[in-house]
């Protein structure tokens, strides 16, 4: 388990940050909250972050539709990033979406963990916090 | 008895020339003399026969007719025009004769003189004609015109059905047997015809019999002058009842066979395989759009040439396949008239061979099928718009429910958590956040309203006609603030002339979308300049709306720009259901839109409305 717990929040929608926030902040384990407010934001930053050597946030919840680069298009471009250097993220969407075709297309990408509606709840961040600790 | 064959030398040169048959005999039936004509019928050559006996020169005369010679010399004479005699070896001779004693100054028989005619020839043709008549039941007929007389053969009566005794005693009679009406009226033309100018005739009527059936004959007649007036009418008269039925029966059927061709527009063809010798019927070249009257090349050839272009490959191969035994016997094709129109043809086609000659024909029939090919691409296209209007109002249930959960959701979260907050700021930050939810959901809700208003087709009655220029005009004032803002220009070629027939709040709408999207994504490196066009084209007004902005990439987006994204929600500004609306306004009102784009060039939207 790695000692850098980092989880970062992919979402324009501000009220719908509050309440991650808000969320994470009650279960205290992820010691840094990274907050893009679209797909761009967080690839564009995640790229630097390589640069400069950093490591990648282990934990990204992810929303789907999003202005100027939507969720999908970020997992595009994520799929490109080595292997290696983001082995250890784990993925989670977070989305209003009950479309039956935005899960089939979700389970389609290994890189997608876990596909949450929202409103995100308490149950969902264990989950992920629980995955953290059995891997 | 010296005297007497003294005066018979006398009469024997005179007998020789004697025009008639005719030669004498003795008591032993001996030739005395003979005339020429005796010696001519009855084939005798040059030969002398003065002094032969009878049946030596006549050996293959009948027996039996030694006893009619026989009791002449008895002193019985005998005549007959015509009697029959069959032969010891079967053959049948018929003769004619007459025949008287020859006595001397005392009374006494010495001999015999015969006037003797071999007729069997002329039997035989008169028998076969009569059997001929009896077979074609025929019959002859004349009408003396000086005695009013009138002669019928027994057929005539026959076919008149009428008794052997009878005959039409006046004038008149003879025309009473033809039917009333138009065959009488045509038998007393040609009648009249025929005595006045001499004119002979042939004619089909009906006659009424004797037992009051209506029959078919054949009547042929001609007159007779003398002197230059009509003495006589004869002619024949032929039972055609059955033959002319039955002709009658297939005209009819033939005809009413032409009638259902006429009617059902089937055109009817035949190629000769072997010679390409082609024949098409008039309602085939009704359906090929071709003046029969003014045939210029071969019918193979125009019919290849009005094929259309596209189909021809394919109804060459599919009916080579036909002939080769595979596939079927029938082919759909366009075809281009000479105005350019297009017309769906189906044709049927069967080969057939002659098995006398080797030559093989196709025949066929032609359908136009126009009316039935319109209605299903019509179908085809009702099925395409049910599918994509299916498809919609999948991706419109879905926005829906989408962001109107993402607006529901924020505000049962933000509500719970206010409840449990205790900070004062905290709370303060929530409730903001709370009317910024309750704006979006309003926001999006409105913004629904507008995609079903926008989706209604059935506006057509309330368009009206505006001027284009007016309206562009308008709406730039109305966002003058936000061209200002981004510092941009507008150029406008469009004739102030030009009307166009819309719903007007549906055109500025539109035009609104189209100029706060040009603005909005202009270019970071250049000040936005958009210009819009109108010209006509083909019975259309189509406006050209182009900017300079940031342009969209089309291989990504192209298929869905104008559908309903789900990126509208809380962020009103965004191209989601802009396009789309702008879409439906221009498809209800019976327009269309479509795009061109190159990134970081430009953008250009080619609207076109009908006039």
């Amino acid at each position: 388990m790695s000692k850098f717990k980092s989880i970062c929040i992919i979402d324009d929608d501000p009220i719908c940050v509050f309440g991650i926030r808000k969320m994470i902040d009650q279960v205290n384990f992820f010691n840094e909250i990274a907050v893009y407010a679209n797909g761009l934001e967080a690839i564009q930053d995640f790229k630097k972050k390589l640069v400069e050597n950093l490591p990648l946030p282990s934990t990204i919840l992810l929303d789907l539709n999003m202005p100027i680069m939507d969720g999908w298009d970020f997992l595009e471009d994520f799929k490109k990033i080595p292997f290696e250097d983001r082995k250890n993220v784990r993925i989670h969407i977070v989305s209003s979406s009950v479309d039956s075709r935005d899960l089939t297309k979700a389970n389609s990408y290994k890189e997608v963990n876990n596909f949450f509606t929202k409103p995100i709840t308490k149950e969902n961040i264990d989950r992920v916090i629980d995955e953290i600790h059995s891997s | 008895m010296n005297l007497f064959l003294k005066e018979l030398k006398v009469n024997s040169s005179f007998i020789k020339d004697t025009p008639v048959p005719i030669a004498t005999l003795d008591q032993n039936l001996v030739f005395l003399s003979y005339s020429t004509l005796f010696s001519e019928k009855h084939q005798l050559g040059t030969s002398a026969i003065n002094g032969s006996y009878f049946f030596d020169v006549l050996h293959d005369f009948p027996a039996s007719f030694k006893g009619i010679l026989d009791n002449c010399l008895n002193g019985i004479p005998s005549q007959s025009d015509g009697k029959k005699f069959i032969l010891n070896d079967g053959k049948v001779v018929w003769l004619k004769w007459k025949t008287n004693p020859w006595t001397n100054d005392t009374g006494t028989v010495v001999g015999l003189v015969l006037i003797l005619e071999n007729i069997t020839e002329k039997k035989v043709i008169d028998e076969l004609t009569r059997e001929a008549q009896e077979v074609s039941k025929t019959g002859g007929w004349e009408l003396n015109l000086l005695t009013k007389k009138t002669l019928w053969t027994p057929m005539v009566n026959s076919i008149h059905e009428m008794p052997l005794s009878y005959t039409p005693q006046t004038f008149e009679d003879n025309f009473i047997h033809f039917k009333e009406g138009e065959h009488r009226n045509k038998i007393i033309n040609a009648v009249e015809r025929a005595t006045e100018l001499g004119t002979p005739w042939d004619e089909e009527v009906m006659i009424t019999t004797g037992t009051g059936q209506e029959l078919w004959v054949s009547t042929k007649g001609r007159a007779e002058f003398i002197n230059g007036e009509c003495v006589r009418i004869y002619g024949i008269c032929q039972d055609i009842d059955i033959y002319k039925r039955a002709q009658l029966q297939y005209r009819q059927s033939a005809e009413l066979l032409r009638n259902a061709i006429t009617a059902s527009q089937v055109g009817t063809w035949e190629y000769n395989l072997a010679n390409g010798e082609t024949v098409w019927d008039d309602m085939n070249c009704h359906l090929y759009g071709i003046d029969k009257n003014n045939i210029t090349n071969s019918l193979y050839r125009i019919w290849k040439n009005r094929i259309h272009p596209d189909d021809l490959e394919r109804v060459i191969r599919d009916t080579t396949l036909f002939y080769n035994g595979k596939g079927k016997g029938s082919v759909e094709y366009r075809i281009i008239l000479n105005d350019g129109t297009i017309r769906f043809l189906k044709s049927t086609v069967t080969f057939v061979s002659d098995v006398k000659s080797t030559t093989q024909k196709a025949i066929g029939i032609t359908q136009d099928v126009t009316v039935e090919k319109m209605a299903e691409k019509q179908l085809k296209e009702f099925a395409q718009i049910t599918s994509e209007q299916n498809n919609s109002l999948t991706n419109f249930a879905h926005m829906v429910s989408h962001d109107l959960r993402s607006h529901a959701t924020n505000l049962s979260v933000l509500t719970s958590f206010l409840e449990d907050e205790k900070d004062e700021n905290e709370k303060k930050q929530i409730v903001t956040m709370l009317k910024n939810a309750a704006d979006s959901l309003n926001s999006t809700v409105s913004n629904l309203n507008e995609v079903v208003l926008a989706t209604d087709t059935n506006i057509t009655d309330i368009m009206i006609g505006i001027n284009l220029l007016e309206a562009i005009h308008r709406v730039r004032n109305n966002i003058s603030v936000l061209f200002l803002e981004k510092k941009g220009q507008c150029m406008i070629d469009v004739d102030p002339e030009q009307g166009i027939t819309v719903v007007p709040a549906y055109l500025d709408s539109i035009l609104l979308n189209l100029f706060t999207n040009s603005l909005k994504y202009s270019s970071t490196l250049r000040s936005p300049v958009i210009k819009i066009i109108s010209k006509l084209e083909k019975n259309q007004l189509v406006i050209i709306f182009s900017d300079n902005g940031k342009g969209i990439d089309i291989e990504k987006f192209g298929g869905s720009i104008f559908g309903m994204n789900k990126t509208f929600h809380r962020n009103k500004d965004a191209r989601g259901v802009g396009l789309y609306i702008t879409k439906n306004q221009i498809n209800a009102m019976g327009g269309s839109i479509s795009v061109e784009s190159e990134v970081n060039v430009g953008t250009t939207f080619v609207l076109k409305f009908k006039i």
